[in-house]
C-alpha cells in the first residue's frame, strides 16, 4: 500500500512538475484573435508598481492570460459547462455582468432614462403637432356634425336659467360662442395611448366659426390631432382648446410611462438591458432601449444639419438587432419592441434628417441569412438590404447583389461566443461568414488614424484567417479614418459616421458616390463638422444599430461638439 | 496570492515543495516555509508585510513577557491585556474605522472625514491566532515561544495565513520542532488538496455565475429563495475548498490542523450548525470570548448576544453581516430555551425543514450588503415580486445537474461510501487517485478561463 500511496505521489508530483516547467518555458501568445484584444504582458517593474501590489499581480495577470493553448482550455471549460444542465425550449439565457459590450466609450447613466430632459437645441418635431393655431384650424374637424353640435335651442352644458342672462340673449348678436365644454378637466395618459376629447361649444343662436383648437403648453409632452391626443413624453402639460372668439378652456395632461407597454411587458429591464439569449444556435442580445435616448439622438442629428448649414443632406439609419426577429415567443417579455422604436423615431425625426426606412426590408428577408448567429453583428447580406434602402432615399445609382463576388469563411465563431458567452452549442455549430466584393467599380482605399495621421493605402476588404476574425474583413477594424475614391462618377460624396455596425454598408454603396469617407463614433478624434465639410460631402448618414442609437451613451452629441 | 490561481499550483507551489523535501532537517524545512510564506503574503500585500512582521514581533516579545518565569502576575496579565488589545486595535482600525465612523456621523451631530484604509489580506485570521496564543500562554495552557523565528512560522504559515483555518498555537506547538510527514499523510494532503481545489474552482465559481443570474432583475420567490439555497451551497463550497486546500497543504507539509467544516448541512438545530460551520471560528469565541472574566457565566444572554453580534461583525464591517450574526443568535437563543429534550422529539423531517429555511434566509442576509437590495430580497421571499417567472425557471434548468451534484456533495455520501468499503483497498486509492487527476485537469481548465478568483471570505 505504502508503494502503491509513494507511486502516485511521485507520479502527481512529475505532472505538476512537468506542467509547471512547461508553463514556463513554452512560448506565451501575445494576442487572442477569438477575443480581439492583445494579452496580458509582463509588467514592468518600478518601486511604484510594487508597492502599489500591481507588479505581483500584473504578474499573475500574465502568466494566466498567455497560457499557450488558452483556447483549447477556453473551450473545454465551454464543453463542460454543458454538463451543468438541460436547455428548456433550446434557450438559454446568459447574463453577463458588466453590460452587453455594445455600447462602448461611456458609462451607463445612473439617471431614469425616461426623467424629462430636453436637449437644448432640439425642437422635437411631434406628428400631427400643429406648428401653429392656423394650421390646427385646417386639420380641425370640427366642421364635421358628430362632435361640435349644437342642439337647436337648448345648451349643451349644464347651464341655469338665470333670468338675467335669458334676457341678455334676446341682445346678444347672430351667434356667440359662450364656452368651450370638454369632458375632462385632468387627463391621465400613458405614452403611445391616446385620448380623444369630446369638445362641445355652449352657444347662442348660430355662431359662424365653431372651429375650436387645440394648444399644449409645453408642446412636447403630447401630439394633437385633432381632438385626439397622444402621449409622447412623461410630463404635465395644459391643454388650451380655444374657441374662434377667444374663449377657452383648460385641461391638465400628466403623462406616465406605460408600465405594460403594449410591446409585452418588458418586465425585467436588467435582464433588457444586459441579457443574452441563445435558442436553438443562434445567441442574440436581448434588447432594453430608451425612447429618451432616442430623443436624444434625433436632436443630435438635427444639430449636425444645422452645424452644416442645411447644405448636407443627413441621413439616419437605425438598424434593428437579431433579436428582435429571433427571439423566441415565450421569451418577448424580456426584450422591447424595435420595430416600435424604430418607427418612433421615423415619426419624429426633424423634416430635416431623412429616415432610412431598413426595418422593413430586414424583416421582409429575415428568413434569410441577414444576421449572423454566433456574433452580435448582422450579415454583410443584412447590410446588402439596408444599402440598398439608403440608396433609394439618397437617390443614388445602386448595383444588385449579383454584380458581387462572394466570399467565404468557414468556421466563424464570432462574439456571442468568444467574448459574452463561451457556449459550448456555438462551438459545436459554427457558421459561414459570407461577404460581397464589388466588380464593375474600381476604388482605391486609403486609412488614417483617429488623430488624422498616419496616411497609407490599403485594401478595403482584408483578407481574415483566424476563427473570430471575419467580421473585421471590412477595413480591419473601427479605429480609422477611411476614405474610398471610386470612379462612380455620380458627382456625390458620403460620409458615413458609424459603429461597428457600419461597417458592413460602404461596400455596397462604391458605385454610387465618388468619395465615401468612413469614421467611428467612439475612435474620431479631430473637428467633426470641419471634417464633414472639407470631404465636400453632399450626404451625411449615421449608420448604428438600435443600441447605440437608443442607449444611454451619448456618443453623438460628444463627437458632434468635439474639438481637436 | 491565492491558491487557486494557476500561477499559484504550477510555479510557487511546486518550487516550495521541492525546496521543503529537499532535505529532511526540521529547521532547513522552517527557513523553507518561512521564506515562502513571506513571498507568498508580500505578494499580495507588498507594505502590511510589515504590518504582519510587526504584529508578530509585538505578540512574540509580549508572549516571552507573559510566559516568562520570573515575571509578577500583574506583569503578565498587563502584557496578555496589552497584546489583545494591541491585536484587537490592530483589526478594528484597519477593518472597522471606516465603518465605525460613518455610523458615527449618522447617530451624533457630526461629520467626520471617513477614512479609507485598505484591508490587509488575513488579517482577521492571524490577529485572533496572535490572540489564542498570548491568552493561552497566560493561562499555562502552552509554554511560550522562545524563538522569534519559530513565532513567524506559526503566524505567517501560508496555508492558513490568508484564509484560515484559526489555527491554535496548542495544536501545532510540537509539530513546529518535531515533525515528519509521512508517506501516508502526503498522499492524504494531496488527495485533500485537489478536492479543495476542485470544489472551489468547479463548483463554488460556478455557482457564483447562477447565483448572480438568479438575483439579476425581478425578484420572485422561486429567485430569491432558490438564489439564497444556491449561494449558500456557493459559500460552503468556497470555504470548505479553501479550508480542505489549508488542511491538506499542512498535512503535507506534516502540520496536522483541526477540522473547520463538518458537513454543516446535515444539522437539525442551529446550534448544532455552528458546530459544524466554521469550527474554527465558533470554538475561538467560545474559549476565548466567554471566559473572560467580565463576560461571567451569570450574564448568559447578554453573553450570547455578544458572541453573535461579534461573530456577524468578524465577517464584516457592515450591518448586514451583524444582523447575519444576530439573527443566528436569536435562534440559537429560542432553541436553548426549548431546550435539547423536547427539540429531539420533535420528528426530523421538521427540524430538518426548520434549518434549511433559517439557513436559507440567513445567507440571504449574507449576501446583500445594500440595506435596499437586502429589503427587496426579503420582500421577495414572501412575493412581493411575483411567484416566478421564466428566466428564474429558465437558470434553475440550464443548471440543474450542476446544483444537484452541490447538493450531493454537500451531504456526507463519499465519506458514507468510504466507510463502507475495506479501509486500506488498493483499488479505492487508485480509484482516488484517478478521480484526483482529472479533478485537477479539471481545475486547471477552468482557471483558464477564470480572469480573477478570489476566495469568498477573502475580505477578512
Amino acid at each position: 500500500m505504502k508503494t502503491l500511496k509513494t507511486v502516485i505521489i511521485a507520479a502527481v508530483s512529475c505532472l505538476v512538475l512537468a506542467v509547471g516547467v512547461l508553463l514556463c518555458v513554452l512560448p506565451r501568445p501575445t494576442y487572442s484573435d477569438t477575443e480581439k484584444r492583445p494579452l496580458a504582458s509582463f509588467p514592468t517593474f518600478s518601486v511604484e508598481s510594487y508597492l502599489s501590489g500591481d507588479f505581483t499581480s500584473g504578474i499573475n495577470a500574465y502568466y494566466n492570460d498567455t497560457i499557450p493553448g488558452r483556447d483549447f482550455f477556453k473551450d473545454l471549460t465551454g464543453r463542460i459547462s454543458k454538463l451543468f444542465g438541460l436547455r428548456p425550449d433550446d434557450v438559454k439565457i446568459y447574463i453577463p455582468n458588466g453590460g452587453n459590450g455594445l455600447l462602448e466609450g461611456d458609462e451607463e447613466t445612473t439617471e431614469d432614462p425616461y426623467a424629462v430632459t430636453m436637449p437644448e437645441d432640439a425642437e422635437p418635431a411631434l406628428p400631427n403637432a400643429p406648428k401653429d393655431t392656423e394650421e390646427a384650424t385646417d386639420t380641425e374637424p370640427v366642421d364635421t356634425e358628430a362632435p361640435v353640435t349644437e342642439e337647436p335651442g337648448t345648451d349643451t352644458a349644464p347651464v341655469t336659467n338665470d333670468p338675467a342672462e335669458t334676457e341678455d340673449i334676446e341682445t346678444e348678436p347672430v351667434g356667440t360662442i359662450l364656452a368651450v365644454v370638454i369632458d375632462k378637466t385632468h387627463l391621465d395618459l400613458y405614452t403611445d395611448r391616446e385620448y380623444t376629447f369630446d369638445v362641445r361649444l355652449r352657444q347662442q343662436g348660430t355662431p359662424e366659426d365653431r372651429t375650436v383648437t387645440i394648444t399644449a403648453d409645453p408642446p412636447y409632452i403630447v401630439s394633437i390631432d385633432g381632438f385626439t391626443v397622444r402621449g409622447i413624453q412623461q410630463g404635465e402639460t395644459t391643454l388650451t382648446f380655444s374657441a374662434a372668439n377667444g374663449v377657452t378652456t383648460t385641461c391638465t395632461v400628466s403623462v406616465t410611462i406605460d408600465p405594460n407597454r403594449d410591446t409585452g411587458a418588458v418586465v425585467d429591464d436588467y435582464l433588457a438591458q444586459y441579457g443574452v439569449i441563445i435558442s436553438g444556435t443562434r445567441a442574440m442580445s436581448l434588447y432594453g432601449g430608451s425612447y429618451n435616448s432616442a430623443r436624444t439622438y434625433m436632436a443630435s442629428l438635427e444639430s449636425y444639419y444645422q452645424d452644416l448649414g442645411g447644405e448636407v443632406n443627413v441621413y439616419s439609419m437605425v438598424i434593428p438587432t437579431a433579436s428582435e426577429f429571433y427571439c423566441p415567443d415565450s421569451y418577448a417579455s424580456y426584450n422591447a419592441s424595435q420595430q416600435k422604436m424604430c418607427n418612433y423615431i421615423r415619426d419624429n425625426l426633424s423634416g430635416n434628417v431623412r429616415h432610412v426606412e431598413v426595418y422593413t426590408p430586414l424583416s421582409e428577408h429575415c428568413d434569410e441569412d441577414i444576421y449572423l448567429r454566433t456574433d452580435h453583428h448582422w450579415a454583410p447580406l443584412g447590410a446588402y438590404y439596408a444599402a440598398k434602402a439608403f440608396a433609394e432615399t439618397a437617390g443614388v445609382p445602386f448595383a444588385d447583389l449579383s454584380t458581387f463576388d462572394a466570399h467565404v469563411i468557414e468556421g466563424f465563431l464570432g462574439t456571442m461566443y468568444s467574448v459574452y458567452t463561451q457556449d459550448p452549442i456555438l462551438l459545436e455549430n459554427p457558421e459561414d461568414f459570407v461577404y460581397y466584393t464589388p466588380t464593375n467599380v474600381s476604388y482605391t482605399t486609403t486609412y488614417q488614424k483617429p488623430d488624422g495621421t498616419g496616411l497609407y493605402t490599403s485594401a478595403f476588404f482584408i483578407p481574415m484567417s483566424s476563427r473570430g476574425g471575419a467580421y473585421c474583413t471590412f477595413m480591419g477594424g473601427d479605429d480609422k479614418i477611411t476614405h474610398v475614391s471610386t470612379q462612380a462618377g455620380t458627382g456625390r460624396k458620403l460620409v458615413i459616421i458609424k459603429e461597428s455596425f457600419g461597417n458592413a454598408l460602404p461596400g455596397y454603396l462604391f458605385g454610387s458616390f465618388d468619395d465615401i469617407y468612413i469614421i467611428d463614433l467612439r475612435y474620431f478624434e479631430l473637428n467633426t463638422i470641419e471634417f464633414i465639410k472639407e470631404t465636400g460631402a453632399t450626404d451625411l448618414l449615421f449608420a448604428t444599430c438600435t443600441f447605440t442609437a437608443t442607449g444611454p451613451a451619448s456618443l453623438f452629441e460628444r463627437m458632434r461638439v468635439q474639438a481637436p | 496570492m491565492l491558491f487557486a490561481d494557476l500561477f499559484f499550483l504550477f510555479l510557487f507551489l511546486p518550487l516550495c515543495l521541492t525546496a521543503y523535501f529537499s532535505s529532511k532537517n526540521v529547521k532547513w524545512r522552517n527557513l523553507v516555509l518561512i521564506v515562502f510564506s513571506l513571498v507568498f503574503y508580500a505578494w499580495g500585500e507588498p507594505f502590511y508585510v510589515l504590518l504582519l512582521i510587526l504584529s508578530v514581533a509585538i505578540n512574540y516579545l509580549l508572549g516571552r513577557v507573559i510566559g516568562s518565569p520570573s515575571a509578577s502576575q500583574t506583569k503578565k496579565k498587563a502584557a496578555v491585556l496589552g497584546a489583545v488589545i494591541t491585536d484587537l486595535a490592530l483589526l478594528g482600525v484597519f477593518k472597522y474605522s471606516g465603518f465605525l465612523v460613518e455610523n458615527l456621523n449618522l447617530i451624533l451631530p457630526v461629520d467626520l472625514p471617513v477614512p479609507a484604509i485598505r484591508l490587509p489580506i488575513g488579517i482577521s485570521f492571524y490577529t485572533f491566532q496572535a490572540i489564542s496564543y498570548v491568552i493561552d500562554v497566560y493561562w499555562e495552557r502552552t509554554e511560550m515561544q522562545k524563538s522569534f523565528w519559530k513565532f513567524l512560522l506559526y503566524i505567517s504559515m501560508f496555508p492558513q495565513l490568508i484564509a484560515g483555518p484559526i489555527v491554535r498555537y496548542t495544536d501545532i506547538a510540537a509539530e513546529i520542532d518535531d515533525r515528519n510527514p509521512t508517506v501516508d499523510d502526503i498522499y492524504a494532503g494531496m488527495i485533500r488538496v485537489i478536492c479543495g481545489l476542485a470544489k472551489k474552482v468547479i463548483i463554488a465559481n460556478s455557482l457564483s455565475t447562477v447565483v448572480e443570474s438568479l438575483f439579476a432583475g425581478q425578484m420572485t420567490v422561486l429567485s430569491a429563495w432558490t438564489g439564497a439555497a444556491v449561494f449558500a451551497l456557493q459559500v460552503y463550497f468556497d470555504f470548505s475548498g479553501y479550508s480542505d486546500f489549508a488542511i491538506g497543504l499542512g498535512r503535507i507539509f506534516g502540520f496536522h490542523f483541526n477540522e473547520n467544516f463538518n458537513y454543516p448541512f446535515v444539522s437539525t438545530t442551529i446550534g448544532e450548525f455552528w458546530q459544524r460551520w466554521h469550527i474554527s471560528l465558533g470554538s475561538f469565541f467560545r474559549d476565548y470570548l466567554l471566559m473572560i472574566p467580565i463576560f461571567g457565566k451569570r450574564r448568559g444572554y447578554l453573553n450570547l448576544f455578544i458572541v453573535w453580534f461579534c461573530t456577524g461583525l468578524w465577517h464584516g464591517a457592515s450591518w448586514n453581516f451583524i444582523l447575519w450574526g444576530v439573527y443566528f443568535g436569536l435562534f440559537i437563543l429560542a432553541e436553548s430555551l426549548i431546550g435539547k429534550k423536547k427539540l429531539k422529539r420533535v420528528p426530523r423531517p421538521l427540524m430538518h425543514i426548520y434549518t434549511k429555511l433559517v439557513l436559507i434566509v440567513g445567507f440571504g442576509i449574507f449576501y446583500f450588503e445594500d440595506i435596499g437590495a437586502l429589503g427587496t430580497f426579503f420582500g421577495g421571499l414572501v412575493g412581493v415580486g411575483g411567484l416566478y417567472n421564466k428566466l428564474t425557471m429558465n437558470v434553475i434548468v440550464n443548471n440543474c445537474f450542476l446544483i444537484a451534484a452541490a447538493i450531493l456533495l454537500s451531504l456526507p455520501v463519499l465519506s458514507y461510501l468510504r466507510r463502507k468499503l475495506p479501509a486500506e483497498s488498493r483499488t479505492l486509492v487508485i480509484c482516488e487517485s484517478v478521480c484526483c487527476v482529472v479533478l485537477l485537469f479539471l481545475s486547471a481548465t477552468m482557471l483558464v478561463n477564470a480572469t480573477n478568483n478570489p476566495f469568498l471570505y477573502f475580505r477578512w
